[in-house]
């Protein structure tokens, strides 16, 4: 096995100790690097478990000690020196392609710039900045184009998949990491055991040199149980109701201010691939600066609703329900719903109930089935392999096990929030639920 | 092409009341696909080709209770099964009536294949993957050897049955 030198330590919660080689160090000082230390983790999420301040530096530092516990029980990568710190490069900067409010940003852009999912993301970004940023290319060097391959792979080896999979690095440090900053112990599981069966399963499919990031049957526990983890933080954090309303009330503010105030730089949301004027101006963005950019526009209502959030004066939801408990014809329509269609709901609603539209927000809420998809919706993983002591490969949910016979975890909720006094709360959620009956 | 969320419903709403296997859901789907009715999103699995978008979709119409979900049990393993709820059955038809023109061919693809088992379409839907991968007409013997170097286990006589159900689908010649 390689023995990494390492020329620096840094101690983080979950890991303690992290070591550094000499170049990571670089690349931790990068100017790149260091701006994950002015982006939360879990953007909003501080207004609800007021320690989730972390940031996506420390996490990023996580996930490189996590990939590298992993890594080390994958002799193809253990014993190949140059493959080990390629996929140490790529663990530590997978989110430095993050904007402002982590994934928030992302929506953000999509609305804005009017882009599908495919279109825009942290992955692109962050491959983008590689490719483009002189600092992180003069610290990689010839690690550079290996280090791209990781984070965007045409075919997948196991490495590709302790980057990036359902049992990735990422996953293991950020169950941990938000759990602990949120105090809440629903991302609590037993990872040591995860990280211990964690094997290479060869691929065997069109390009027989593919393989997987699986484990052996015996962590079959210790993986239904960080399955379990990954839906309950879903359902008690990243997706909290309080969160969600104020995650939407940024992105309206955002919108507003983008849309009304002609002088505002909408620039900064309009994403080309490798677009360099795109990527400095990324570069200088955080999540104070985002705020300071609405402040400063002259939109009055986007004011209004950033200063409201700054001072936790939030939304409220006067409509809530589970997608099945709305009638089948309006679950259907609802179902189709585009976002210009969203827009006509909210004014339409808005006029009905007496509010200014601005300040009403439709959200439909999905809290994923964690069998197959990745948060925020993204269902690029695949399925979990195992393999049997007698080394027949078996989908995860194809093996016996709470959650395959249960199968209750997904979760698809119709909101809608406005700002209403608390004396009207009720007066307001009857006139929104009779609206939501008798017109859609 | 329809939003995969619609091709699963109607692809329900034809296999009526006796509803479909999820093997059997993915492979109608991934013939489907290949008529251009819903967009491509397969790829090869160890159970053949297989839609992670698909997976998802059935799911999320299970959690609007627009699709039963059940599980059986079988020898073998597992199975999850999805039929039209009651609610389902009310809008079917004016989705169907929606989306008439784009499904043109689903209703055909669903009934020749809603009475086969699971590894008959499977070996299908495998042995169609090969042929548009290697992208030029194969012996069966060739597509034996080809799957073999897979890890995929097919016989002659499965290869001939597997050609025969893709000529009733109109996806070989």
């Amino acid at each position: 096995m390689t023995d990494l030198e390492f020329s620096k330590e840094v101690r983080i919660p979950i890991h303690g100790y992290v070591g550094l080689t000499e170049k990571e160090v670089e690349l931790v000082d990068s100017f790149c690097f260091q701006r994950l230390r002015k982006i939360k983790q879990l953007a909003n999420t501080h207004l609800v478990y007021p320690g989730a301040t972390h940031s996506r530096f420390e996490h990023s530092l996580g996930a490189l000690e996590t990939g590298y516990q992993i890594a080390r029980r994958i002799k193809s990568i253990c014993n190949d020196e140059d493959k080990m710190r390629r996929l140490r490069y790529a663990i530590l900067l997978h989110d430095i392609g993050h904007g402002p409010f982590s994934h928030v940003f992302e929506d953000i852009v999509m609305r804005i710039g009017k882009l599908k999912p495919s279109e825009f993301s942290h992955e692109l970004v962050t491959v983008d900045l590689l490719c483009n940023d002189e600092e992180l290319m003069g610290i990689l060097g010839s690690d550079l184009d290996g280090v791209v391959d990781l984070l965007r792979p045409t075919t997948k080896f196991v490495e590709h998949h302790i980057v990036s999979g359902p049992l990735d690095a990422d996953k293991i440090d950020y169950l941990q990491r938000d759990s602990y900053h949120a105090g809440v112990a629903y991302g609590v599981f037993d990872a040591v055991r995860v990280i211990h069966t964690l094997k290479e399963i060869p691929g065997g499919f069109l390009n027989r040199r593919e393989s997987y990031l699986g484990a052996s049957i015996k962590g079959r526990e210790a993986i239904i149980g960080m399955q379990l983890a990954y839906y309950y933080m879903h359902e008690a954090v990243y997706s909290h109701k309080t969160r969600r309303i104020a995650d939407a009330m940024l992105i309206r503010s955002i919108e507003l201010a983008a849309t009304n105030d002609e002088s505002f730089d909408t620039n900064i949301f309009q994403y080309t691939q490798d677009d360099k004027d795109f990527l400095e101006s990324f570069k200088k963005l955080d999540d104070r600066k985002l705020v300071d950019l609405v402040l400063e526009s002259s939109d009055k209502t986007a004011h209004e609703i950033i200063e409201s959030l700054n001072r936790r004066k939030l939304f409220k939801a006067v409509f809530g329900k589970d997608m099945s408990e709305i009638n089948p014809q309006t679950r259907m329509n609802l179902t189709q719903i585009t976002y210009e269609e969203t827009k006509k709901l909210e004014e339409a609603l808005g006029e009905y109930i007496g509010i200014d539209p601005n300040f009403i927000i439709v959200d439909r809420q999905s809290i994923d089935n964690p069998l197959y998809r990745e948060p925020y919706g993204i269902p690029k993983t695949g399925p979990i392999y195992f393999e049997t002591e007698d080394g027949k490969v078996l989908e995860f949910a194809d093996i016996p096990s709470p959650l395959s016979r249960t199968r209750s975890g997904s979760v698809e909720r119709f909101w809608v929030y406005a700002q209403v006094k608390e004396d009207e709360r009720k007066e307001k959620e009857k006139l929104v639920e009779d609206f939501i009956n008798s017109s859609l | 092409m329809v939003p995969d969320w619609v091709a699963v419903f109607l692809t329900t709403y034809y296999a009526g009341s006796k509803g479909l296997l999820r093997t059997q859901l993915q492979k109608i789907l991934y013939f489907a696909s290949q008529r251009g009715i819903l967009k491509d999103s397969f790829g090869p699995d160890y159970y053949g080709p297989f839609s992670v978008s698909i997976a998802n979709s059935a799911e999320s119409l299970v959690n609007k209770k627009f699709l039963v979900e059940t599980i059986e049990f079988f020898p073998e393993g597992i199975g999850y099964k999805y039929r039209l709820s009651d609610d389902g059955k009310k809008v079917a038809p004016l989705l169907k009536e929606k989306f008439n023109h784009s499904i043109k061919g689903l209703k055909k693809i669903v009934t020749v294949c809603k009475n086969q088992g699971t590894r008959p379409l499977s070996i299908a839907a495998k042995v169609h993957y090969i042929l548009k991968t290697i992208g030029a007409p194969m012996s069966p013997k060739e597509i034996v050897a080809q799957a073999k170097q897979l890890n995929w286990n097919l016989s002659p006589d499965e290869i001939k049955a597997a050609s025969d159900l893709l000529k009733k689908l109109d996806l070989i010649e």
